[in-house]
């Protein structure tokens, strides 16, 4: 009798304690929206009321200064003019929401001048206040001349502001840049060429996040060429979802809610809190989440066959794909020739690597992935692998190794009979790298012959690797150029002859540099069907050419605890599941 | 001095001597016995230096069990590639780590290519003929839903179609016998380490010679410039010589050599201060002996034995240094393999396939702990203390 009545009296217990918890999440979220269209979420973690915290993983942070950083799009900590987030009514599509901007900026002019009005109550986690002003200096340090910041090319890069470039390389004055104090709350940025919305609303509204003027210039050392701004907790103030409360170099960071934040208050974050463990090894993760220490967990080919089916997996689509760069012009004589480059592309085991050493990624004899989206993802559009001009490339650069020797044999009587050897350069450290390479030179050997036909491999570190594909001293070595995944064409720059960032392939076209313009910047800007003809004539120009190997698509499997409830059930474009919005639904 | 040797005389004795000698009569002195005196003949081989070590080496079971030891190792090392069906870099990357299979053990359960796997129920149709045993079956709760689950038994070999194939060590994750890569990655640690130790022995012993035997101020140069050497961290030293020069052989014995030899050299001084001013050595040097050959001929047979002993010691040691430094990654080229790189790629996957740490790391640790014993074996042999016990 006395059980049943303290089993009664917990359960009274809880149920109070549940509804109280409901009413404690504030006016921002009483319309409780993520848990309304949580696809997978049931009855149960609906009621879980406790602390929300979200365990995650990442492998360094080296700064959280926004204008250096750049191996992560997005910091939980900062905000932007607008957020890319999953609608809250469940239909898995992308959405663009004003965040610091309090409604999407507009343009007049067909998108050459651009108004971004900000919300008059934004502040800094020490109270400073965050408003036009703190834009304008933001963008005008992230194109500071003699700060040389990494992330400058956000502002000149798929959308041009107009003279950005120039003040960057100290060609014209800060006001001669098109970027304009309107009023506190107004800025007006002048673009060189029209922009999209699409264009405009993925990269400066939501590329450049703000700094803080104070700081940051307190920061910056004697002669204003550094500074050391985002480098520790002190220096790293918060104006975003979340506020950084601690930061251990090489151990953790953790960041809880803010709940003055315009996007928590809107209801799109419902966790409490974020820590991110910094944890290099694959191993060491997958050994973490299936302890439950970790909440996610990028699935390794191994792992793939057992947990393909699992509920917790959940597939990403890439927008980048990795491949070879090949240097037609490298000292090396046989790389110059267009069919020995032809017979290495179309002998490349890709299917082989992908099928047998990565298991979880597809193969890819194209260079644009197949997440790049083509048309507008909120009016309808289209992944550009799946148009019929991307088909027919794919079709026509298939594997081939029977041509692969017909080709080698070609380029091998054009180099004199003589045996041939290049150096195929890959990533020290990651063995799934090792083991493609060695697969590659293995192929090779076999195919050509092993008395007409050596590669030697070389491991290097990826920063140095790239430095020496800028350098143009090397055959032929592993990479990647990262895509942005509405506009192909943009990121198609990096193989137009005028590109300051130049990995050395020896490819030059005239007809690639200016489809390249008139798809970005001129007459083809709003035409897609135009484009998209246009970009398979690139992405066919490239693999002509062949400067660049297509292997993989890093389409990753991630699996995500029982306790995580996801905001959409479909991968979106940018966002993937939207990591912000995750809901926790179990202690 | 004249070069040729005098004929020694012997002194008369002095004349009062000879007087009291024969100032004493004949029927005074004794026979002490009738039978003539002769030497004691020596029985048996007169033992020279290495043949008493040889003899006290011998009597070493564990040094001789670790030298039986080495010698398997190292013909596993030369021959056991020759022997395999496959070649190191031969690739079936359909049978990625595939476990240890191994004929006539398969039948009672040992190494027979199965791996148990913890699979939802549905997916056991992907592996088909494959399934040996269901071990356990238990229901996993998700979200309120609940999904069956077993832990099977999988004949790996049958799922990736290899049932005719054996491959006794198992295979790395794109299909290589891990048998033949063991052995060649033997054999190329067994090299660096020998190379290694040679080089070694070669500057340390001239050096070190050359040190000990002028002292003064060219030992006061040597030593200290052997010190400032063997200031800088190895590590430091190896990580920035393979940067420069890349990861082979070659630059393995390199970075083993920049300041492996400073010990050797130290030992090798030790005993020319030791034996430098010996008599042999000032009779040697008066009768004109060039300073090299007081080196090389008269002190430094001498130290065979430490020298011996201490290259010994040297051979684990490099070996045990290139793992190391393949383990963290700055290993040999690929695709050939040592031991430190069998480790370094086992190490990554060691709980889903743990035959790929588990060989390189048995070779290793035999290989080491031998080497070891072996030594320990020479350096009693050799020392003079221990000699005719």
């Amino acid at each position: 009798m006395k059980k049943q009545k303290l089993l009664a009296l917990a359960t009274a217990t809880i149920l109070l304690l549940s509804a109280c918890g409901q009413n404690n999440t504030g006016p921002g979220t009483t319309s409780n929206p993520t848990s309304d269209n949580s696809v997978s979420s049931s009855q149960n973690e609906k009621e879980y009321t406790g602390v929300k915290e979200y365990r995650s993983w990442t492998t360094s942070m080296s700064t959280f200064n926004p204008q250096m950083y750049t191996n992560s799009k997005s910091f939980a900590n900062l905000g932007s003019f607008v957020a890319m987030v999953a609608d809250k009514d469940g239909g898995n599509t992308l959405q663009f929401v004003p965040h610091h901007a309090a409604e999407l900026p507009t343009t007049d002019d067909n998108g050459t001048t651009w108004h971004i009005k900000l919300r008059e109550d934004l502040k800094w986690s020490d109270g400073t206040p965050l408003n036009a002003k703190t834009y304008e200096y933001t963008m005008k340090m992230l194109i500071d001349p003699k700060l040389v910041n990494k992330n400058a090319t956000y502002m000149f890069d798929t959308c041009i502001v107009k003279n950005a470039k120039e003040y960057f390389s100290g060609q014209c004055q800060w006001e001669d840049v098109g970027v304009k104090l309107i009023n506190d709350y107004e800025l007006e940025i002048t673009m060189q060429y029209p922009a999209t919305q699409l264009d405009f609303y993925t990269t400066i509204c939501s590329l450049i996040w703000p700094v803080q003027e104070e700081l940051y210039e307190k920061c910056m050392n004697a002669d204003r060429t550094s500074t050391t701004y985002g480098t520790s907790l002190e220096t790293t103030p918060s104006a975003g979802p979340f506020i950084l409360t601690e930061w251990i170099t090489d151990g953790h960071d953790k960041f809880v809610r803010d709940d003055n934040d315009p996007l928590v208050k809107e209801g799109y974050v419902k966790m409490d809190s974020m820590t991110r463990r910094y944890i290099s090894q694959n191993a060491t993760r997958a050994e973490m989440f299936f302890k439950g220490e970790l909440d996610n967990h990028s699935l390794t080919g191994d792992d793939y066959i057992k947990y393909k089916n699992d509920p917790r997996s959940h597939n990403t689509i890439s927008p980048n794909v990795w491949g070879y760069f090949v240097n037609g012009a490298s000292k090396n004589k046989i790389m110059q020739n267009k069919d020995f480059r032809n017979a290495l592309y179309f002998a490349t085991p890709r299917e082989r690597i992908c099928e047998d050493v990565y298991k979880l990624y597809p193969a890819a004899p194209y260079i644009v992935a197949s997440g790049i989206y083509v048309g507008d993802p909120i009016s309808g559009g289209e992944y550009f692998r799946d148009t019929k001009e991307a088909k027919a490339n794919t079709e026509k650069y298939a594997t081939n190794p029977e041509k692969a020797k017909e080709l080698f044999d070609k380029a091998y009587e054009a180099n004199g009979n003589t045996p041939v050897s290049i150096e195929y350069i890959y990533f020290e450290g990651q063995e799934d790298q090792k083991r493609q390479a060695e697969i590659l030179q293995e192929t090779f050997e076999n195919l050509f012959g092993k008395d007409r036909f050596t590669m030697k491999l070389r491991a290097m570190p990826p920063s140095s690797a790239y430095d020496v594909y800028r350098s143009g001293d090397y055959d032929m070595g592993l990479g990647v150029r990262l895509a942005n995944v509405f506009n192909p064409w943009a990121t198609m720059n990096v193989w137009t002859s005028s590109y300051a960032d130049k990995y050395i392939t020896g490819f030059q076209s005239d007809e690639f540099d200016k489809l390249q313009f008139d798809c970005v910047y001129g007459d083809m800007v709003n035409d897609v069907e135009a484009k998209i003809k246009a970009l398979a004539r690139m992405e066919d120009l490239l693999l002509d050419y062949g400067c660049f190997v297509p292997v993989m698509q890093n389409d990753n499997t991630i699996m995500y605890s029982d306790r995580i409830s996801l905001p959409t059930e479909q991968y979106l474009p940018m966002i993937g599941y939207s990591e912000k919005q995750y809901d926790i639904t179990a202690p | 001095m004249s070069k040729k040797l005098q004929k020694l005389e012997v002194p008369e004795p002095l004349d009062a001597e000879k007087i009291s000698q024969e100032s004493i009569p004949a029927e005074m002195f004794e026979s002490v016995s009738e039978q003539t005196i002769f030497d004691q003949n020596i029985e048996g081989e007169a033992i020279g230096f290495f043949k008493d070590a040889y003899l006290r080496f011998k009597k070493n079971e564990a040094a001789i069990c670790a030298g039986w030891i080495i010698l398997f190792v190292v013909l596993m090392a030369i021959f056991a590639p020759m022997l395999s069906p496959y070649h190191f870099r031969e690739q079936h990357t359909k049978f990625g780590t595939l476990p240890p299979r191994i004929p006539i053990l398969e039948n009672i359960g040992i190494a027979d290519g199965c791996t148990k796997m913890d699979l939802f129920e549905a997916d056991l149709v992907d592996f088909g003929d494959a399934v040996k045993k269901i071990e356990k079956e238990y229901i996993w709760n998700y979200k309120g839903k609940e999904i069956k689950k077993v832990i099977a038994v999988i004949d790996m070999y049958e799922y990736v179609g290899a049932k005719d194939h054996y491959f006794i060590f198992g295979t790395d994750n794109i299909g290589r016998d891990l048998f033949v890569r063991l052995w060649r990655g033997t054999r190329i640690s067994l090299l660096i380490g020998f190379v290694s130790v040679l080089i070694n022995c070669c500057i340390g012993v001239t050096y070190g010679a050359i040190s000990g035997y002028y002292g003064g101020k060219v030992d006061m140069i040597m030593q200290r410039f052997a010190e400032i050497l063997g200031g800088i961290p190895f590590l430091v030293m190896s990580i920035l010589f393979i940067m420069v020069l890349g990861a082979g052989v070659s630059s393995f014995i390199l970075v083993l050599i920049i300041t492996g030899w400073i010990g050797m050299s130290r030992m090798i001084r030790a005993q020319f201060y030791r034996y430098k001013d010996y008599e042999y050595v000032m009779a040697s040097r008066t009768m004109g002996a060039k300073d090299s050959a007081l080196i090389f001929r008269h002190i430094l047979p001498n130290a065979i034995g430490p020298i011996i002993t201490q290259a010994t010691f040297a051979v684990p040691s490099a070996i045990f240094s290139e793992s190391f430094l393949s383990y963290l990654g700055l290993g040999i080229q690929a695709p050939e393999p040592s031991i430190g790189v069998l480790l370094a790629e086992g190490q990554r996957v060691l709980t889903s396939s743990p035959h790929l740490t588990l060989f390189p790391a048995l070779v290793v640790s035999v290989l080491m702990l031998a080497f070891n014993m072996f030594g320990n074996g020479l350096r009693d042999a050799f020392d003079p203390k221990m000699r005719g016990l």
